[in-house]
């Protein structure tokens, strides 16, 4: 009686480890992930135990020269964000200034939020405006408390003004300047891209053109006359004629913003935070990289306890050669850019040409190799490249997300002009050659 | 040289890495015909262990595949879970010493393992692709016959690699 009363016990248990697993299997359930990769750790033992030896591709000195070229182009790039996110036609007031952050992720997928790396806190409050050029985006929430050192000192965040509960008082540019209210997202624009919410115009027939900011409250005051958005009309099936159906957005709040200025009314002089700072990145070593089908990727030698986390950037260079998918304590994987649906933030730019503005892109999507071996991505182009005729550009990333920094370099394609969505086919010589040892991006936005 | 039941544990993982590492480097080469080469080893093995020799040779499987795999690990150790289950249903009715029933169950492991995978990548709108150019369940059952193939001619030599006398001998 009681053996079968234990089989019985037995057997339920194995079915809902069962339930258990496949439940994890068909939808992430982080603890369980975490649970399983500790069990799982020997895994580590079973990378020593294969690790290759004749695998290692070292890089010639044709390919030296261009990683060094590479290298220069990633600073030249960086300085062209940071000139690109001063503002180019409104003036900071006097007593005013500006303090560059570096997007680092959104909180907890918050998309109104940001987190973001202040190089110079002194004097920033809760409710400080936050821009991005001439566009404002939103305000601070969150700065570094006093007694915070290291890293946790200049960690902030930002909500975005797509955020629902935002609001903010605007003017028209226009002669008339009439005054509206803007904040959130028009819900009902959600299917055909979309649009800031606009809230009680103060005159529908003279709201149009170009919408400032002109705020009463004195942190965001020192930002009015920075740009909300145009005016977006759309046919009033009530009265005629047309109504404002919301501002076109500036900038792509999804995944376009790298970069960002809070305007501080702090005396104190500016200081600079070198960038990037030591302890960024971690060298790692690899093991065999393997194929899956369309899948592609590689294991690494290093795991959660050397400070690796799944979306990591892993890179050769300034070059981007994956994203790490998993973190085990001991070991990782990483997911390779030719692996279908590997995503990534990215800006075009033509390093020949440094005086053209760089143009934001925003995510793409890996859609593998071509039989040819060029990389295929998938380019939704909300904000569609307007030039006459496709373009050269390089792609790089433009960081804004987790445990992705900008300035990596993904490869050279042909930018297609008009709306999309469109395929891009990327050139990256030499990119199928991994070496041994690679670097993993570890500044992860939490307090450390 | 004898080895006592833990070396051979320590072993039986390592020819699990070796033969998984193989796998992974063929697999360039053979495309949807790689065979699961560690599989054919477990499959060699599985079928005249105990209930918890079983669930360990099943857990050097998950843990070495793990190492060398892109797939979640949860869907690996849900796959592991279900070959350990349905061995303990099915293990009497095979005759542990002929070679057609360890092919079989190495080509019925695999296939249940790859389209397991495959439905779960799916779910998880990972896409999984399609070796060589194959329809994603061509790629699977080539994969699972080229295990099959595996184990009725490679098998008795896996069953026999050093170290693993004291896991033949557990029946």
């Amino acid at each position: 009686m009681m053996s079968v009363s234990r089989s019985r016990r037995t057997q339920l248990l194995e079915a809902l480890i069962l339930l258990g697993l496949l439940g994890g299997a068909l939808r992430t359930i982080p603890v369980l992930d975490r649970v399983l990769l500790l069990l799982l750790a020997p895994a580590r033992v079973a990378l020593d135990l294969a690790s290759p030896g004749a695998l290692s591709s070292g890089t010639g000195t044709d390919q030296k020269a261009l990683r060094s070229q590479e290298r220069e182009w990633s600073l030249s790039l960086a300085d062209r964000m940071r000139r690109a996110a001063q503002p180019q036609d409104c003036n900071l007031p006097e007593g005013v200034r500006a303090v560059e952050a570096e997007v680092l992720s959104r909180p907890n997928g918050r998309p109104d939020e940001l987190q973001v790396l202040l190089s110079d806190p002194r004097g920033l409050k809760r409710g400080s405006a936050v821009v991005v050029g001439d566009v404002f985006l939103g305000s601070l929430t969150r700065v570094p408390s006093a007694q915070a050192v290291g890293r946790a000192a200049h960690l902030g965040e930002v909500r975005l003004l797509t955020g629902r509960k935002e609001r903010v008082s605007g003017k028209a540019r226009s002669e008339d300047s009439a005054r509206l209210v803007v904040g959130g997202i028009q819900p009902s624009s959600l299917t055909d891209g979309w649009y800031l919410d606009v809230h009680n115009p103060e005159d529908e027939t003279r709201t149009r053109g170009l919408v400032l900011l002109d705020d009463k409250d004195p942190l965001l005051a020192v930002a009015n006359g920075w740009h909300l958005g145009n005016v977006a009309l759309e046919p009033d099936p009530v009265r005629g004629g047309k109504r404002v159906a919301g501002l076109t957005p500036l900038v792509d709040h999804e995944a376009g913003i790298g970069r960002v200025l809070v305007l501080s009314t702090s005396t104190e002089p500016a200081r600079e935070r070198n960038a990037p700072a030591p302890g960024e990145w971690t060298l790692v070593r690899r093991g065999m990289c393997m194929t899956q089908g369309a899948r592609a990727g590689f294991p690494l030698l290093a795991g959660s306890l050397g400070g690796l986390r799944a979306g990591s950037a892993v890179a050769d260079g300034v070059r981007l050669v994956g994203r790490v998918v998993r973190a085990a304590p001991l070991s990782g994987m990483v997911r390779r850019l030719r692996d279908p649906g590997c995503a990534v933030n990215v800006l075009a730019w033509v390093p020949d040409a440094p005086e053209e503005v760089s143009f934001v892109l925003g995510r793409i999507v890996s859609q593998g190799v071509s039989p040819d071996g060029l990389l295929r991505f998938s380019w939704s182009a909300e904000r569609p490249f307007t030039g006459t005729k496709p373009k050269s550009v390089q792609l790089w990333t433009l960081g804004g997300e987790a445990g992705v920094p900008g300035g990596l370099l993904l490869g050279t394609t042909l930018l297609p002009v008009g709306a999309g969505p469109h395929d891009l086919v990327v050139s990256n010589p030499g990119g199928e050659q991994v070496p041994r040892h690679l670097s993993v991006f570890v500044n992860w936005g939490t307090d450390e | 040289m004898r080895f006592g039941p833990k070396a051979a544990w320590l072993l039986c993982f390592a020819w699990c890495a070796w033969l998984t590492a193989l796998a992974v480097y063929l697999e360039p080469l053979l495309g949807g015909w790689t065979p699961d080469l560690a599989l054919v080893l477990i499959a060699s093995l599985i079928l005249r262990s105990g209930r918890a020799a079983s669930l360990g040779l099943v857990y050097c499987l998950v843990c070495t595949r793990l190492a060398f795999s892109l797939d979640p690990p949860a869907a690996l150790a849900a796959g592991g879970w279900m070959l350990f289950l349905l061995v303990r249903s099915v293990a009497h009715l095979f005759d542990a010493d002929q070679m057609l029933a360890r092919a079989g169950a190495a080509f019925g492991a695999a296939l249940l393992l790859g389209v397991w995978l495959f439905l779960a990548a799916a779910v998880r709108g990972a896409g999984a692709g399609s070796p060589g150019g194959m329809t994603p369940l061509m790629g699977i059952l080539s994969g699972a016959a080229a295990t099959g193939a595996c184990a009725l001619i490679l098998g008795p030599l896996f069953a026999a690699l050093p170290g693993l006398g004291p896991l033949r001998r557990q029946a």
